[in-house]
């Protein structure tokens, strides 16, 4: 079949599709038309209440879909979750009986206050030994090797070991996933420093964290803000401060974020710089605000900012 | 309203056989209740916005734009009406039947079966331009395109497409038709045999 041809049968199909002939159904098609327009007409005076029934006739599988879809969502909101969470470390030591120093020299350690001791005296195989348990409420791992190398560097230790102490918490997906985040909201019309500094220290009492903070008046009137947020597992990686006064309103924000470890191998300061600065975007970051400190390989980079934002009452 | 209703009605009359064709070709390889479903909303939709449109006199090309993209919005509706059953708005009447449920006419078959084939934007140009008459420049209007060009080479990709898809059509009719003397010779495909069946008995004519 050549093109011509080609041509011919596709306007032959055309041809007779353009001859059909559906004009004597217009009558009725245009009867239907004035019953529905009044129809409509009719519907445009319904009551809302009744458009709202209609809708809901109208929608009913959509709907039912709907409210199981959310219900799946608030189940799984609630579903408990088991989450492990850390306690403390414990170190568990043996030292001979003749060690008589011992006990002094683990006293002398700055840590021990905050730590639990217990000694008792025991017999391995005949030999006299003394058996220590120390307990390390809310220590991190790292914190208990470091413990133990100041330890064993006193000497004369029969045996030594570390166990984290963990337990099994169960608790809502939603309440686990708002664990790490916490705000604190004051109105701070009126107060002292230290009326405002108790209520803030109450409010993270009350979350379960532990922090330094302490404010100073300045001459112009203005408060500052001194917060010291020790790395511990009971406090929150990350939250929120808001303070109102009656000359504004302060917000302190703390993130916190981990950086790949490889992340400035090989990088220059300068290079390490700017990726800080690009990844925080903040523009009032300077140089000397971004502390690097390098040991062999290792980068160690911090960063130490004091910017102040504070918004008057009328600013949003 | 009733005055608007008669308007409607009115300019409707002369480009109703069209509208109807076109629609019909649109839902080319859907159900007859289907394709009137088509047209009943776009019928719907313009009785309702008719007090919009300003200027009467491009009611023509208004009301095809209207149905093209009713098409469009139910190409939609009709992948989803296989899991779901759409509720149609139960205030409204049924439009009274419009296409013929036993038509069994060979030339439409090839035809329709062609157009099944093109995308929705190829179809809806070449029979905005072969049904309806509508020129480049009004088809590039209610098909929403920037430029000429994109719709003259959607109608030059649609014909090329058309023709090919005719020709396999009627090319499987003629084979049929030198074959008739085995009519045990069951392939198996519902489509070829409903073809076969069509040229047999266009043959007995």
């Amino acid at each position: 079949m050549n093109a011509e041809e080609k041509n011919r049968s596709l306007e032959h199909h055309f041809k007779r599709l353009k001859a059909e002939n559906y004009t004597d159904s217009f009558p009725a098609v245009e009867n239907w038309l004035y019953k529905t327009n009044i129809k409509i007409e009719n519907q445009k005076t319904e009551r809302k209440l009744q458009k709202m029934k209609n809708f809901f006739f109208a929608h009913k599988l959509r709907l039912v879909y709907t409210v199981i879809a959310l219900a799946v969502v608030i189940g799984a909101c609630n579903m408990p979750v088991t989450q492990t969470e850390s306690a403390g470390q414990m170190i568990t030591l043996t030292v001979p009986a003749d060690n008589t120093g011992f006990h002094e020299k683990l006293n002398s350690l700055p840590w021990i206050k905050n730590a639990q001791v217990s000694s008792n005296e025991n017999t391995n195989n005949g030999v006299s030994q003394t058996l220590y348990t120390i307990i390390l409420p809310n220590a991190t791992e790292e914190d208990a090797k470091a413990y133990c190398k100041e330890i064993e560097a006193f000497g004369n230790i029969t045996t030594i070991r570390m166990k984290s102490l963990n337990y099994d918490l169960k608790r809502p997906l939603y309440s686990a996933a708002l664990d790490n985040f916490f705000s604190i909201k004051v109105d701070a019309t009126g107060m002292s420093d230290q009326e405002l500094e108790s209520e803030v220290q109450k409010q993270l009492k009350e979350q379960g964290a532990e922090m330094k903070i302490s404010f100073t008046t300045g001459p112009d009137g203005r408060r500052d803000i001194h917060l010291e947020n020790p790395e511990s597992d009971k406090n929150p990686k990350s939250f929120e401060m808001t303070i109102d006064e009656d000359n504004g309103q302060e917000k302190v924000k703390l993130l916190q974020r981990k950086a790949d470890p490889d992340k400035f191998k090989g990088k220059s300061d300068d290079e390490i710089r700017k990726m800080i600065k690009d990844e925080f975007k903040s523009p009032g970051l300077k140089d000397s605000d971004i502390i690097i400190t390098r040991d062999g390989d290792k980068v160690q980079v911090k960063v130490e900012s004091n910017q102040k934002d504070i918004r008057g009452p009328g600013d949003k | 309203m009733s005055k608007d209703i008669r308007e409607f009605t009115g300019l409707l009359e002369p480009l109703y056989n069209d509208a109807v064709k076109y629609s019909k070709a649109l839902c080319a390889g859907w159900s007859p209740d289907d394709a009137e479903d088509v047209l009943q909303q776009s019928l719907l939709l313009a009785m309702e916005n008719f007090g919009s449109l300003r200027d009467t006199s491009k009611f023509r090309s208004w009301f095809f734009k209207i149905i093209t993209t009713t098409f469009y919005t139910s190409i939609r509706k009709h992948f989803w009406k296989k899991f779901l059953p759409l509720d149609d708005n139960p205030n409204v009447a049924s439009m009274p039947e419009v296409y013929d449920r036993t038509e069994s006419n060979d030339n439409k078959l090839i035809l329709s079966k062609a157009l099944a084939r093109l995308n929705s934007k190829e179809r809806a140009a070449i029979l905005l331009f072969e049904i309806a008459d509508f020129s480049i420049e009004e088809i590039r209007i209610i098909q929403q395109e920037k430029s000429l060009s994109a719709v003259k080479s959607r109608l030059s990709r649609a014909r090329a497409k058309l023709k090919k898809y005719i020709i396999q059509q009627e090319n499987f009719l003629t084979q049929n038709e030198a074959s008739r003397e085995y009519p045990g010779d069951f392939t198996g495909d519902i489509e070829n045999e409903t073809l076969k069946l069509i040229s047999e008995i266009r043959i007995e004519r």
